[in-house]
């Protein structure tokens, strides 16, 4: 997604500044890209030049934050008690309502700063009515400036202030004043955030002018009255820069500040309030204050947005049945494997066992039982190719022939033999069942008592092992 | 286009297609891969039994291709008769009392022959075991019983038992 490229415009009837702000390899950089004082912007025509830079990028990425008028806005810190967050969104609204002089369906309202606060919770408020809005909005339209978000000047300056200068001191009064030849807006708080903010309409734009010092002295008690303050930090920005300096130096005076305060002027005085505006565009932070609703945003904008939304929505759910074709395909070509191999495994079954036709699921069964009936039928094999049983017969005529042993009955197989004879004496008769036993037979000589001639009968029988 | 379409409808509609796709690709991958996965691995294994069977079924080939080598030159063997009559010329021809086939296979049988002879010289019996034995194909004597008739056992009774294999078509008759 391509970064933001924000513009934050400071304007006036006094001037105008623009910074433009962009985030770049992760670090937030701005630049000013126009300053103009009020003659010069007589018609607008010097702010042709940052219009066209503006519109140069693109809708989607462009961002351009312009300061609500802060004298018709009300910044309150309002507290739900005894609730949380979510119900306190709805409550903190009703609250409002019935302390403003108008009604909150006819204002823009926002809530930022959300925190609890014991059992209850606390926000921040700002309250601007929609004919106000829609002034500010023809002022800008009026200079070319179309912007796509509105902020709270007051939380923009006390921001502005914080980015500089960090957080106020424990028990600090802090009030930062943006200050121009058109109006002083205040922001007014302390260490627990900004609480207020008012606007000087005529500020004094001398250090003589008494009345208009009088009068900002006068909002100035009034934003602070009730406060238990043990020090003051005033710190100043606006435009131009030799009249803020000015202005903070006179105001210090007037309130005999000594050592229970300080007076601080921004680096940039001029430019400070416009790049928090484009900065805060860049770092999300306006999302909370924007009082301009997503129907208010300029026609180039919202198609730009439209289309980008559409294209992401569409580019997901491409994505998504691209995946889910990228699974199908898969599981595809698992089936298609497993039916290749049902096919070689029915085919290899058939030419194992040497059968016609084999039945899904048991070819291995068949098969199996199939080539043990082969085996069976070929076990023959085995005893043809076993040694005749010449070789014994032949040893055993052999054997008796020197060893005067009578052979009467000869009897021999594959398994068993027997033997039947006479012998010249015990000894010679166990002859053959020891030829036997080299032969592989088990065998057992029973050797009868010796017959008149002196011989010994004798009857080996044997079994193969 | 209204904000709430583009900033919910879409996104949603986007999330919900996305979401079902994943889920689905999720179960897919859970519940029917692995299924069909374990049904090849079966397949591959009963392929792999199957190539142990056909090892096993050719345990008898080479004693095939040497009955094929042995009746290469004589298809028909010679009966026991007939060797007989050529080992001890004059004798009266033994007495067959049985004759057995066994079916091997398609192409091969052993044919078992019982034979008695009850009063021969043991040299005529010692020269027809010899002529079964080198005849081709050659008749095997599985079984035999000599029982002498004399003290000096020249003579006697006997009954042998021959096998021999032969061509099922081929086969060469007692």
């Amino acid at each position: 997604m391509c970064s933001t490229i924000s513009f934050g415009i400071d304007a006036d009837a006094s001037g105008w500044v623009a910074v433009r702000a962009e985030r770049r390899w992760g670090r937030v950089v701005s630049e000013t890209v126009g300053a103009v004082d009020a003659d010069a912007t007589a018609g607008g025509a010097d702010f042709a030049g940052i219009g066209a830079a503006m519109s140069r990028v693109s809708p989607v990425r462009r961002a351009v934050t312009a300061a609500a008028p802060a004298a018709e806005t009300i910044v309150r810190r309002m507290v739900a008690p005894k609730m949380g967050p979510a119900r306190a969104r709805k409550v903190l609204v009703s609250l409002l309502d019935v302390q403003l002089p108008f009604r909150i369906e006819d204002c823009a309202v926002v809530l930022s700063e959300w925190r609890r606060v014991g059992d209850g919770t606390e926000a921040l408020a700002a309250v601007i009515r929609r004919e106000a809005l829609d002034r500010r909005l023809a002022e800008l339209a009026a200079m070319g400036v179309a912007p796509t978000a509105l902020d709270v000047e007051a939380i923009a300056a006390w921001d502005s202030a914080c980015r500089e200068f960090g957080e106020p001191a424990p028990g600090e009064m802090r009030m930062v004043v943006h200050a121009t030849l058109e109006r002083w807006v205040c922001a007014v708080g302390g260490d627990t955030g900004l609480e207020g903010a008012v606007t000087v309409r005529e500020p004094p734009a001398e250090a003589h002018d008494a009345d208009a010092w009088n009068r900002a002295d006068l909002m100035f008690r009034t934003a602070t009255a009730g406060r238990c303050v043990e020090r003051e930090c005033w710190i100043w920005m606006g435009r131009p820069a030799e009249r803020v300096a000015l202005w903070s130096q006179t105001m210090a005076e007037r309130r005999g500040l000594g050592l229970a305060g300080r007076v601080l002027i921004s680096r940039e005085p001029e430019t400070a309030l416009a790049r928090t505006l484009a900065l805060r565009a860049v770092e999300g932070k306006l999302r909370q204050t924007n009082l301009l609703t997503q129907d208010e945003l300029p026609a180039d904008v919202r198609r730009a947005r439209d289309r980008v939304a559409v294209l992401a929505a569409g580019g997901l759910i491409a994505a998504s049945v691209m995946l889910l074709g990228v699974e199908a395909r898969r599981i595809s070509t698992l089936a298609q494997r497993e039916r290749d191999w049902a096919a070689q495994l029915e085919r290899r079954a058939r030419e194992v066992g040497g059968l016609g036709r084999v039945q899904r699921g048991l070819e291995v069964r068949m098969a199996r039982e199939s080539v043990e009936r082969q085996l069976a039928a070929l076990a023959p094999l085995d005893r043809l190719f076993q040694p005749p049983q010449t070789a014994s017969l032949a040893g055993l005529l052999r054997l008796a022939g020197p060893a005067q042993i009578h052979l009467e009955v000869v009897e021999l197989s594959d398994r068993a033999v027997r033997l039947e004879g006479s012998a010249p004496d015990r000894d010679a008769a166990r002859r053959p069942e020891e030829f036997l036993r080299m032969l592989g037979y088990e065998a057992k000589t029973e050797a009868g008592p010796a017959r008149p001639d002196g011989r010994t009968p004798f009857v080996v029988e044997g079994t193969r092992r | 286009m209204k904000p709430w379409v583009r900033e919910v409808v879409l996104p949603a509609a986007a999330g919900g297609v996305a979401i079902a796709s994943v889920l689905s690709v999720l179960w897919l991958e859970l519940a029917v891969v692995p299924e069909r996965r374990s049904r090849g691995e079966a397949l591959r294994a009963d392929l792999r039994e199957l190539d142990r069977i056909a090892e096993s079924a050719r345990r008898y080939t080479p004693h095939l291709r040497a009955l094929d080598s042995a009746c290469a030159a004589s298809p028909t063997g010679r009966s026991p008769l007939d060797l007989f009559a050529g080992a001890a010329p004059g004798l009266p021809p033994p007495v067959l009392s049985a004759t057995r086939e066994v079916a091997l296979d398609a192409h091969w049988r052993i044919t078992q022959v019982d034979l008695a002879m009850a009063d021969v010289p043991l040299d005529a019996v010692s020269a027809f075991l010899q002529a079964c034995a080198t005849s081709r194909p050659p008749w095997r004597v599985s079984a035999l019983r000599l029982q002498a008739l004399d003290a000096g056992s020249t003579r006697a009774r006997a009954v042998l038992t021959l096998e021999s294999p032969a061509r099922r078509e081929e086969a060469a008759r007692p």
